[in-house]
């Protein structure tokens, strides 16, 4: 009898639980970045480089949705809009200073350099809207990622 | 039927925090019987914590085709789908969950949560007065309140929801990291320290004490002091809000250096120019500073799974 129940407890010690492993980083997650660095990116880049097709005002717009799709981020659809919103704000005003330099105006001030500001203004302004946006969800996948003591 | 006695251990042991070692007690029980729901769900509850979301997702589908009207599932896969930033289906789940349990507080708790992610403050507020009316007396609801006004800005009720998950449990470290983190933004620091020790000594790898001890030295530091008071100002703004204050100074100074130019202020317009840039240069400098120390807050005190 202490033989049969020996021989059970090592049958039931053999038997184990397998617990399935965590699937291998996708390639695309390899690309997922801080928000703040592509607003940091935006700031920083354009002062020793020049981009082309205008793509220091596009360009972070165009990552910071890259970032948000590959992320999952719940909250794509109002960074997308933002992103349009304010690309659309900007071409306008992108109209509007190449409209007043063919025109030739003459004020006692430089307005371009205004424009130029307030250019900025609005550029930064949606960036921010989307970063902010974007940093809940990044900072759930940093909390996943760090420390994933498997 | 299952052992209950090794079933209580393990739940111990998850309750304690001893993850590995509640993973280590149920994996013979699910050998032994893998029809058991409530082992399935209690492992996918400890691979949760582990962060090991796919497999924790992988248990709970288990134990739903075992039986589909267990609202604690629904609530763990609500809480997977959450992690994995997939709010609508955290969402589906926790109402699924509700459904099946109308008194089921940690899922409007966690649709609580949901919405204070997606941004809708109200709803967020809503589910967690439908939690109060469920476990008026649980301390996690005084703590999601001191968290929800606490983000939001709002000190003084912050504090009175601290005080009160406190004085439910004064040895719980979440609540005394909550009002350590109220009491830092008051200006209190050598309270917040007190609770950062005591936090710290409760639960010695609560990254969020040692998070908040971090922020005691920053804030008390010479050259990152002013750059963590703007920045916990700017934090405790919504989102929007925070960018019009910031698109605010750089229209201030900008366009206020660009006027004095035009006015011949030469000399004050470059006053505006550098500090600006000075602005900025500090703001870029203070991130990376911030975050160096906060890594080795959590490396030096960072246990081992074997502590």
């Amino acid at each position: 009898m202490m033989f049969l129940n020996l021989f059970k407890n090592m049958a039931n010690n053999s038997k184990d639980y397998f617990i399935i492993d965590e699937p291998k980083v996708k390639f695309l997650e390899k690309a997922i970045v801080n928000p703040v660095i592509i607003l940091f990116a935006a700031m920083i880049v354009p002062m020793f480089t020049h981009i082309p097709y205008f793509g220091r005002w596009w360009l972070p717009f165009v990552w910071l949705v890259f970032n948000g799709i590959i992320l999952g981020s719940p909250t794509l659809k109002k960074e997308i809009l933002y992103s349009v919103i304010g690309l659309v704000t900007l071409a306008a005003l992108f109209y509007l200073v190449f409209y007043i330099i063919e025109q030739n105006f003459h004020f006692n001030f430089s307005v371009i350099d205004y424009l130029l500001i307030i250019m900025y203004g609005i550029f930064f302004l949606f960036m921010y809207l989307v970063v902010f946006l974007q940093e809940a969800p990044y900072q759930i996948y940093q909390y996943i990622k760090e420390d994933k003591n498997v | 039927m299952f052992d209950e006695y090794q079933y209580d251990r393990a739940l111990a042991c998850y309750n304690r925090g001893q993850i590995d070692q509640a993973i280590d007690l149920l994996k013979p029980l699910l050998a032994e019987d893998p029809n058991q729901v409530h082992l399935h769900a209690l492992l996918a509850l400890c691979l949760l914590s582990k962060k090991r979301l796919y497999a924790a997702e992988y248990e709970v589908q288990l134990a739903l085709s075992i039986d589909a009207q267990e609202p604690l599932c629904y609530s763990i896969l609500a809480r997977i789908y959450f992690l994995k930033n997939k709010m609508s289906q955290a969402l589906e789940n926790c109402d699924e969950s509700l459904r099946l349990n109308p008194n089921y507080s940690d899922s409007l708790l966690l649709k609580s949560e949901i919405y204070s992610v997606l941004g809708e403050t109200q709803k967020s507020l809503q589910c967690l007065n439908e939690a109060a009316k469920i476990e008026p007396d649980s301390i996690d609801i005084s703590l999601a309140y001191g968290h929800y006004y606490f983000y939001k800005g709002d000190s003084e009720q912050a504090l009175m929801y601290a005080s009160e998950a406190m004085q439910k449990d004064p040895q719980n470290s979440e609540a005394a990291v909550l009002l350590g983190k109220i009491k830092l933004k008051q200006g209190d620091v050598d309270e917040a320290l007190q609770l950062a020790k005591f936090s710290i000594l409760n639960n010695p790898d609560s990254s969020e004490a040692l998070k908040l001890f971090c922020d005691i030295k920053v804030r008390q530091n010479w050259f990152l002091g002013l750059w963590w008071r703007i920045n916990s100002k700017l934090s405790s703004l919504s989102g929007t809000k925070a960018s019009i204050v910031l698109i605010a100074f750089f229209l201030l100074f900008n366009l206020l250096s660009q006027l004095m130019e035009d006015l011949g202020y030469l000399g004050l317009s470059k006053v505006f120019s550098y500090g600006w840039l000075l602005l900025v240069v500090y703001s870029w400098v203070g991130l990376p500073m911030y975050q160096r120390k906060l890594q080795k807050e959590l490396s030096q005190f960072r246990f081992n799974d074997d502590y």
